[in-house]
């Protein structure tokens, strides 16, 4: 660089060019020499370095603070990179050394110690950090297997939780090179006993000495510190004295209830520290007696919560101390007489909780029915009561970790579980760990923050009698339904738990099936909460894994189109207005004849039109998504405006607005306009002269009207409202920073938006809420939008992706527009997601906006039509400020006339629209 | 940032997949991640995600790093390049969901940004950081690598991976473009306070 030897100007802008480079004594010595002589002599450059200057050292006293973050954060932080690493693992997509796996592992586990603490249970005598991490790392010392021996061992894992145990098995796997641990899945009747070396078993088995007894090794083990469990959970998985299992997890039961049904009965939920006499009382006020309403559904429940006390009062040859029991059974008797507790079947009695017709009932959050989840938030729920002196009454089902006597291999079983136990996998909703060091295992956190939560985890009840209490449960239902002698119906009772302790014959362990793994689909789509609808569905669905993400590679020019994400997923989800024009059918399976008739009867016509072509069926429609109103209430207040009724119109909405506008000192708007053709300013002109019976316009016939009288006059109209701020109309795509400004800071009245703005801030701080779009007697408005399920015809067999795609139409939790299903939309839990008021002003909502769409579902506000609209808004902005609306109008005839002679000599004139307006316009794109 | 030497023994011992380097590399490192991501998203919940993707990069591509540039360089690549990835899908996302009214406000389950937040960003507009912040990435992020980071700008065209001379351009004219806005907001200030001084 050769400063000096430049022209001025050339010398000025190196000076400019090379400031950082200066700044940094990144110049030689001739170029740092040049550069100071220039700017002794320059007072310009001089200027202009001293602005420098002064700017960098403003960034630099008005530097932020640094972000912190949380030592919480970092946590989750590590516990989700910790879940991602033994996907990756699973996937072999990573390549990361064991050891590195191996540090991470370590530092989650010691990361979830420090969490729990933190959360204050240090109260009770954990295992150190030290020791955990430890348990997380290979236990070389203790070989099962002779040098370079492999030893295999089959799991057996609900066939709805397998692949969360193949994560874990994975990297067990890695971490013990001798040992290899194959997840299988068994038929429903089939003995784990004799058909896996280990297993995870849900309640008591059968058979509890077909699995080896771990007394002795729970007792002198190293490698497990019963203090790391919740209190009594490791009696959970006994029988009697036999330890068949190591507790791998526990689902503590709930007392449940509808709040609608108690606000109904005027009663107030009870609170967590209830006692038995508050149940009673409870239940009591909640029935009316005359079977419309019973306080307690079923009598079993309502005797299964006397359990722990009838477990506390049985003596060691199993007979029940009746004395201490009797009271409790008492009350139940006089419940059930007085007709306060239901006593009907599973099945009824779903139906009568979904009727709103019972008060309370004992539930598990495991297997809670899909109709009863629909009560959604006014689903309530509270920890058993106490039982007089007893605390640990709150039911709770353990999940247990066994290893069959018919095993050969029982050391590594019992390495496979003691690593399991400390690093389990991801558990089903509403199930605990029942380590406490490994909460990071929880699939639902806010489990520990929530008080009733921790109030059921607190008082859980385990038992090793509980075979014993069960088999107790039909004599007591007797005692109290039909009033039978409590002893005499206790004496038909079989001896309980008599076949703990007969040897059983050590089963053979059969060999492992042969390995073949789910069907595994990419899916492209980026819904509300869609995390739990693949976790949901992979329960349901155990042979099918769905890999969801939103991260496609984009396509040339820097866009992202269906068919470049048809190249990269299996099954994807596209929002958009209409199908996507051009080679869908090359792109996507035609779906007609693959979905079920009962599904498609599920749509509405118009739902089923927008996927429609030729004959096939492209898609299968989600979610639409109207053009809704909102409105500030405060702003209807201030101007005594009243509140328009849901069945308005065009007319009403522009009178409304005119009573709205204020151009005082603090300008209000009556209402905005959005992008994209929801409802924007010359879409209204057009509207208001089609309900005339005027036009501005005839595409079809290549005319234009915009110096008719009767259309200037209604352009008059928009030019007033615009001046009187009753509208605020903007382009499609232009200031939309601005409106959402305005709308923000209460300056708007009336907004019209999308419906799907539910899940997101709005951020208006004052009350606002919906309307529904106004009644419109035209067909202006640009189709709403709308979420279209695809298949990629990349995709050799499309059932797997149907499957999932047809379960992603029912799920009301992942949408956030109007569910394109009927059945979905008219259902409870939609209502429950956007509130039932809002529920049938969203559907009316599409409804009106279907009615008012352009009956061949093309978008024109980007089309053909957008140059006209564009010189209509901009003739009625320049009249707004005082321009001869008269001669703008005449301007943009000339402009349009000229626009349509050009477009009428294009073979493609949607791509030649933005051309043709910028030729015959030179300033088409100015503002 | 760190004892050189110190660091190029941890990050020698991350390549060799040794057990507690990956970890102390985390703790070292978390901070000065999770800063930049808020900075470059503007978004803490999106930076938690970033800070979690970026040092999960960092694992699978560790063994690439040779040394040639310092460490902290090529974090802050790695970091830049996820957060990108980040705003491209932020804007994928907002251009999908446009009644979102502000893209700033994205706050999933409808809770509203606390009073404190709102006052913080209020006092945040004020200042140039915010200018910085209202400018096209291009631009931004040369100006946050300069300026809060004090890298140099042969750094900044590693990190970002342009020319040297793409970088003073865009230094350039990102600091003509804040004197712009700088310029602007005088006015406005001028012109909202002449009725009181009139009157």
């Amino acid at each position: 660089m050769k400063l000096l030897n430049r022209s001025p100007e050339a010398a000025h802008a190196a000076v400019r060019d090379r400031y950082d480079a200066y700044r940094d004594g990144a110049l030689t010595g001739a170029e740092t020499a040049a550069y100071d002589v220039h700017l002794r002599t320059c007072a310009a450059c001089r200027h202009w370095v001293a602005q420098q200057n002064s700017l960098i050292a403003e960034l630099r006293a008005d530097m932020p603070p640094p972000h912190q973050l949380q030592p919480i954060g970092a946590v989750q932080i590590q516990q989700a990179m910790y879940k991602q690493i033994k996907r990756s693992i699973f996937m072999q997509n990573v390549k990361l050394s064991l050891r590195t796996m191996a540090a991470v592992a370590a530092v989650v586990v010691v990361a979830g110690v420090a969490l729990w603490w933190q959360f204050g249970r240090g109260d009770q005598t954990a295992s150190s950090p030290e020791t955990a991490e430890i348990a997380a790392t290979p236990l070389a010392d203790q070989a099962v297997a002779e040098a370079g021996e492999t030893v295999s061992l089959t799991f057996a894992a609900p066939g709805a939780e397998r692949s969360r145990y193949e994560l874990v098995a994975a990297l067990f796997n890695r971490l013990n090179p001798d040992i290899t641990v194959q997840v299988i899945t068994l038929a429903p009747d089939s003995d784990p006993a004799t058909q896996a070396d280990t297993a995870v078993l849900q309640g008591a088995p059968a058979n509890p000495s077909s699995f080896v007894d771990l007394t002795d090794r729970l007792q002198g083990s190293t490698e497990i510190n019963p203090q790391d469990y919740f209190a009594g959970a490791l009696q959970g998985c006994q029988v009697g004295d036999v330890a068949y299992g190591l507790p791998l997890s526990f689902t503590p039961s709930f007392i449940y209830f509808d709040e609608t049904v108690l606000a109904e009965a005027g009663v107030t939920a009870p609170a967590v520290e209830w006692t038995w006499p508050d149940l009673v009382q409870t239940i009591t006020a909640l029935s009316t007696g005359d079977g419309t309403r019973y306080g307690f559904g079923n009598v079993s429940g309502l005797l299964r919560l006397l359990q722990p006390l009838v477990a506390a009062n049985l003596d060691a040859n199993g007979s029940l101390n009746t004395a201490a029991v009797e009271p409790y059974l008492q009350d139940v008797a006089s419940l059930v007489a007085a007709g306060h507790v239901a006593n009907v079947d599973v099945a009824e009695l779903e139906t009568m909780i979904a009727d709103g017709r019972i008060g309370l009932w004992l539930d598990n959050p495991a297997t809670l029915s899909a109709r009863i989840a629909e009560i959604g938030e006014a689903l309530g729920r509270l920890p058993a009561p106490t039982l007089g002196d007893l605390t640990a009454t709150n039911l709770a089902q353990p999940a247990c970790l066994t290893i069959s006597r018919g095993s050969s291999q029982p050391e590594a079983a019992w390495r496979w579980l003691t690593y399991l136990t400390y690093n389990p996998p991801e558990l089903p909703i509403g199930s605990i760990p029942a380590n406490r060091l490994t909460t990071g295992s929880f699939a639902d956190s806010t489990l520990l923050n929530d008080p009733v939560s921790s109030q059921a985890i607190n008082r859980a009840w385990f038992s090793r009698q509980r075979r014993q209490v069960d088999a107790l449960l039909p004599a007591l239902q007797q005692h109290v339904v039909a009033g039978a002698p409590l002893a005499d119906a206790l004496a038909q009772v079989d001896s309980a738990g008599a076949t703990v302790g007969a040897e059983a014959t050590a089963p053979i362990i059969a060999a492992p099936p042969p390995a073949t793994g789910p069907t595994v689909i990419r899916f492209y789509g980026d819904q509300f909460r869609l995390a739990e609808a693949v976790a949901t569905f992979r329960q349901a669905y155990p042979d099918i894994v769905v890999n969801a993400s939103f991260d496609a590679r984009m396509g040339p020019g820097g866009t992202l189109t269906l068919e470049d994400v048809t190249e990269q997923f299996d099954c994807i989800s596209w929002p958009g207005v209409g199908l996507p024009p051009t080679n869908l059918q090359d792109s996507v399976w035609d779906l007609s004849g693959l979905v079920s008739p009962e599904v498609l009867a599920d749509y509405s016509p118009e739902a089923l039109g927008i996927v429609e072509a030729d004959g096939q069926l492209l898609g299968l429609p989600l979610e639409i998504n109207p053009v809704v109103l909102r409105f500030n209430r405060n702003r209807f207040s201030d101007s005594g405006a009243p509140v328009p009724t849901a069945d308005w119109a065009l007319n009403d909405l522009l009178t409304t607005a005119a009573q709205l506008g204020q151009t005082a000192d603090s300008p209000r708007y009556g209402f905005v306009s959005n992008t994209f053709g929801l409802f924007f300013g010359p879409e209204i002109v057009e509207m208001v002269l089609l309900e005339q019976g005027l036009s501005p316009w005839d595409l079809a016939a290549g005319t234009l009207h915009l110096t008719d009288p009767a259309v200037t006059a209604v352009v008059g109209q928009y030019v007033t409202w615009i001046q009187q701020n009753a509208l605020y109309t903007s382009r499609p795509a232009d200031d939309y920073e601005e409106r959402a400004s305005l709308v923000q800071n209460g300056m708007v009245a009336l907004w019209a938006t999308r419906s799907d703005d539910r899940p997101f801030s709005i951020g208006v701080p004052e009350p606002y809420d919906l309307l529904p779009l106004p009644r419109l007697n035209s067909q202006v408005l640009v189709p709403p939008w709308q979420t279209v399920l695809f298949i990629s015809s990349r995709v050799e067999d499309p059932s797997a992706c149907l499957t999932w795609l047809e379960f992603l139409t029912t799920r009301a939790d992942v949408m956030t527009a109007v569910p394109a299903r009927q059945s979905v939309a008219n259902g409870r839990a939609w209502q429950n997601e956007v509130g039932p008021e809002n529920a049938a002003l969203l559907r009316e909502s599409l409804a009106r906006h279907l009615a008012a769409s352009r009956p061949d579902g093309e978008s024109d506000v980007f089309g053909e039509k957008y140059p006209l609209l564009i010189w209509l808004q901009k003739a009625a902005e320049a009249a707004a400020a005082g321009g001869d609306l008269n001669a703008l109008l005449a301007e943009a005839q000339g402009f349009g006339q000229q626009y349509l002679v050009c477009l009428a000599g294009s073979a493609n004139p949607a791509a030649d629209a933005i051309p043709c307006a910028s030729q015959v316009d030179p300033g088409f794109f100015d503002p | 940032m760190t004892d050189d030497h110190a660091l190029a023994q941890l990050v020698r011992r991350c390549q060799q997949g040794d057990l507690e380097a990956f970890a102390a590399l985390f703790r070292q490192f978390r901070q000065y991640v999770y800063d930049l991501a808020c900075v470059i998203l503007r978004d803490n919940v999106a930076a938690h995600d970033a800070v979690q993707d970026t040092f999960l990069r960092v694992m699978e591509k560790i063994d690439t790093f040779a040394g040639e540039a310092a460490f902290e360089t090529w974090l802050t690549a790695v970091t830049v390049n996820t957060c990108r990835s980040h705003l491209r899908r932020q804007k994928v996302r907002r251009f999908l969901s446009l009644e979102a009214l502000s893209a700033g406000q994205l706050h999933r389950g409808g809770a509203a940004p606390s009073t404190a937040q709102l006052v913080e960003e209020r006092l945040y507009r004020q200042s140039v950081w915010q200018m910085v912040n209202s400018l096209p990435d291009r631009l931004r992020l040369p100006l946050i690598l300069r300026y809060r980071y004090a890298m140099s700008c042969t750094d900044i065209g590693e990190v970002l991976g342009v020319k040297l001379g793409t970088v003073y351009q865009q230094l350039n004219e990102g600091r003509r473009q804040l004197e712009q806005l700088a310029a602007q907001q005088e006015t406005a200030l001028l012109l909202s306070l002449a009725p009181g001084e009139s009157g």
